[in-house]
């Protein structure tokens, strides 16, 4: 018998082993979102506000598929509706996927076996989304997926990459899991994060000024003094370019991630090691190009490109997770990460025509080792009362670079109410360097069975206007205007 | 466990990425600095409005002559470009070569030095200017001449060509050594880069311009140059200077040049601009 003649009895076999239905397990969510911007000084410009800045609707399905009982396979999909015309001529009006935009979203889609070839192998691959380490969300040792932070209220969410993985039961109390992840993908960003290379102007349209780059205060006041010589009305800035170098796909650019976790009766504890690169971008380099306007003589085109990259990183790791009566079952948690960075030098040139009239360059990521931390707590005093608590050095976005890994401040209390038909979240994040701060408080209401309806707000507090306009980390975290606006929110959800 | 936390240390500290971005080395690869223009790739003056017909008309002329010198006994190369401004004479039979410039190019071991290199002062460019050097035409439109003879700081010569010229030993009371450029020195004055000052001096050149081939265009006459420059040092600032070493002729590369120009044309713009001016002479 030949090997496909084998394959397909035996697929045969297992298609008459049970109902395919016994095999299926689905799960999933269907969600309406409405939000609508509750600031008007965070936008692109002053009084860019108060407006409905998303109106999405989401099917969500998961679906477990075990043909085997040493075989799954594991699919997250999601169907998104943006809510939004886009149509904005007579002829796009008769395509409904201008009218009515959507997108289909695969999360993850991958196969694990069980058992083979050995009883302590399995393996695993696809399209995946992993989360290493043990603090509630702020991952300092997670790096197998970059997040997804297109939406700030859904930080926890990952932009899914194909890899290959491998989890070793060597002892009962010791698990090995290896991924190799063949090509690098960034991490998302919301819309607002181009506002980070925003030019200033004033309500004429007049330069004000713009970002500080990363270079030392005084090669940006050289920088800018080029301009302070020229009427700020004269000088037309377009829209930053932004471009991505990326990595170039080879072999040496795939990542590989390794953890060793251990567990015994209340303590777990995990070590990490990831080579590959840091998923939110670096400041590598900018020009900028200025012309006479061939519109305008007495004006001047200003045109600013910037380039950024990921810079390749190795991180050594530790987590651990503890609760045990003596200490009231508090949960404590905490990880490290130590990262190697590559070193990044940025470099700037500002030409007129041809003529470079300035260069300068300066280290922006030193090869220094650095640490990111997350250490919090977390207790259930009553039915109706939980606090979450956690210190994070380092955010998710937060590289040595030269604007540096910042320490925080996160709380979240939950009270439930009426046998918890009634839920109340008051969360926030507080930078404890420059204390701007997001505040997130949010009411649920069950109203059925699995079904939600959720109503709150999510508003950045701090300073949009950076304290020193030479040094480029004078930007608040969360006050500057490229962390988003504030916006109220009104959720309806069934997960079934 | 002792035995195991060493290696761990060691295992940390060889996690170093060692690599490095630069992003000025991008900005280069992005936007290339231009490398600096050769002296040919350098934009010119304006040359006016060139009207030739045969060999009327206005012309830049260059003549390049190669050859060797041995100052320190090995052979350098040498290049000496003389520059003129150029049109016929009246009567048609001469063309008059007003002298504006010459660039003297010495190559040691393929290295250019400036030790000999002399530099024309500003009053013997004039004084040269002011006696033309007149190239016999032969009447039938075509361009060619032999032994055409260039003095500086002489005159009256029984015998141009073969007469011995004046040295050190001998100039004083020799009526044939004149003060040329009018700056009580006998002969001409040329200023020496390096070592650094003054030769007096007398120079004779012998030229054949071999027959010229002159482009369809009209705007190019150019031919073969045979040359021979003896100089005789007569004094000098420093004593360094007073010996001139030989000039031994070279043929290969040796050639004139002509290019029509407009009458505006100017010495300054032929002196600033001649390599680029005649970067694209037939050869």
């Amino acid at each position: 018998m030949s090997r496909t003649a084998l394959a397909l009895g035996l697929f045969a076999a297992g298609l008459a082993r049970a109902d395919w239905t016994d095999m299926i397990s689905l799960s999933g969510r269907l969600e309406s979102d409405i939000r609508f911007d509750i600031d008007d000084y965070r936008g692109e410009k002053p009084g860019d506000g108060f407006r409905f800045s998303i109106n999405r609707n989401d099917a969500i399905v998961h679906a477990e598929i075990k043909p085997f009982d040493n075989v799954v396979g594991v699919l997250d999909a999601r169907l998104r509706f943006y809510g939004f015309n886009e149509a904005n001529s007579l002829p796009a009006l008769a395509d409904r996927n201008k009218v009515d935009p959507f997108s289909v979203q695969l999360d993850q889609a991958y196969v694990a076996v069980k058992g083979v070839p050995f009883s302590w192998l399995d393996i695993k691959g696809g399209r995946m989304q992993l989360t290493w380490g043990s603090a509630d969300i702020f991952n300092q040792v997670d790096f197998a997926n970059s997040r997804d932070f297109y939406d700030p209220m859904d930080y926890a969410r990952k932009v899914p990459n194909e890899m290959l993985g491998v989890d070793l039961y060597p002892a009962p109390w010791l698990t090995i899991s290896a991924v190799w992840i063949p090509v690098f993908k960034p991490a998302m960003l919301p819309p607002s994060t181009s506002l980070a290379f925003g030019i200033d102007r004033d309500t004429n349209g007049c330069l004000q000024g713009f970002p500080a780059p990363p270079l030392e205060p005084s090669q940006t006041r050289e920088l800018m003094g080029l301009f302070s010589s020229v009427d700020p009305c004269s000088l037309n800035f377009s829209t930053p370019e932004v471009r991505l170098f990326m990595p170039q796909n080879g072999i040496a650019d795939s990542q590989v991630a390794v953890k060793a976790q251990f567990s015994f009766d209340n303590l777990e504890f995990g070590l990490h090691y990831y080579r590959g690169r840091f998923g939110f971008p670096v400041a590598y380099n900018a020009v900028a190009h200025a012309n006479v306007s061939t519109d305008d003589p007495t004006k001047v085109d200003v045109r600013y490109i910037a380039e950024v990259l990921y810079p390749r990183i190795q991180v050594a790791g530790f987590d651990f997770s503890y609760s045990a009566e003596w200490l009231a079952d508090i949960g404590i948690v905490g990880e490290i990460a130590v990262i190697f960075p590559e070193e990044v030098t940025f470099g700037l040139r500002a030409y007129q025509g041809n003529t470079r009239l300035y260069e300068a360059s300066a280290t922006n990521v030193a090869s220094t080792p650095f640490v990111k931390a997350t250490v919090g707590l977390d207790y259930t005093f009553t039915k109706w009362l939980y606090v979450n608590v956690m210190y994070l050095r380092g955010f998710f976005d937060e590289f040595n670079d030269r604007y540096g890994v910042h320490n925080y401040a996160v709380a979240t209390a939950e009270l439930k109410f009426l046998n918890d038909a009634l839920l109340v979240r008051l969360a926030g994040i507080l930078n404890i360097d420059d204390l701007s701060n997001v505040a997130n408080p949010q009411l649920t209401w069950v109203a059925a069975p699995g079904v939600e309806v959720l109503a709150g707000a999510f508003i950045f507090g701090g300073s949009t206007v950076p304290t020193d306009p030479f040094e480029y980390a004078a930007r608040s975290k969360f006050g500057q205007r490229a962390a988003g606006r504030s916006f109220a929110y009104l959720k309806m959800r069934l997960t079934f | 466990m002792n035995l195991r936390a060493p290696g761990l240390l060691l295992l940390l500290a060889t996690l170093s990425c060692g690599e490095h971005s630069d992003g000025l080395e991008r900005l280069e690869a992005l936007y290339p600095t231009p490398k600096p223009k050769t002296e040919e790739e350098r934009p010119i003056d304006d040359i006016g409005t060139p009207m030739c017909n045969g060999l009327d008309g206005n012309w830049a002329v260059r003549l390049v002559q190669k050859g060797t010198i041995e100052p320190l006994g090995q052979p350098w190369d040498l290049t000496v470009t003389d520059l003129f401004l150029a049109s016929k004479s009246q009567a048609g039979t001469e063309m008059q070569l007003r002298f504006c410039n010459q660039d003297v190019a010495i190559l040691a071991d393929g290295k250019r030095t400036t030790l000999g290199q002399p530099e024309t002062p500003a009053t013997l460019k004039s004084a040269l200017y002011l006696h033309p050097l007149r190239v016999p035409l032969p009447g039938d439109g075509t361009f060619a001449a032999r032994d055409v003879v260039w003095l500086w700081g002489l005159e009256g010569l029984a015998n141009p060509l073969t007469d011995a010229l004046p040295t050190k030993a001998d100039y004083q009371g020799d009526a044939r050594v004149i003060d040329q450029d009018n700056d009580s020195f006998p002969g001409v004055t040329v200023n020496v880069l390096s070592p650094s000052g003054q030769r007096y001096m007398v120079r004779r050149g012998i030229f054949t311009f071999e027959p010229g081939r002159l482009a369809l265009s009209n705007q190019w006459l150019t031919g073969v140059l045979v040359h021979q420059l003896t100089e005789h040092a007569l004094g000098a600032s420093n004593t360094t200077l007073e010996t001139a070493a030989p000039i031994t002729p070279r043929a290969e590369g040796t050639m004139y040049q002509l290019r029509c120009v407009g009458s505006t044309y100017t010495c300054a713009s032929l002196e600033k601009d001649h390599a680029a001016l005649f970067k694209d002479a037939p050869r």
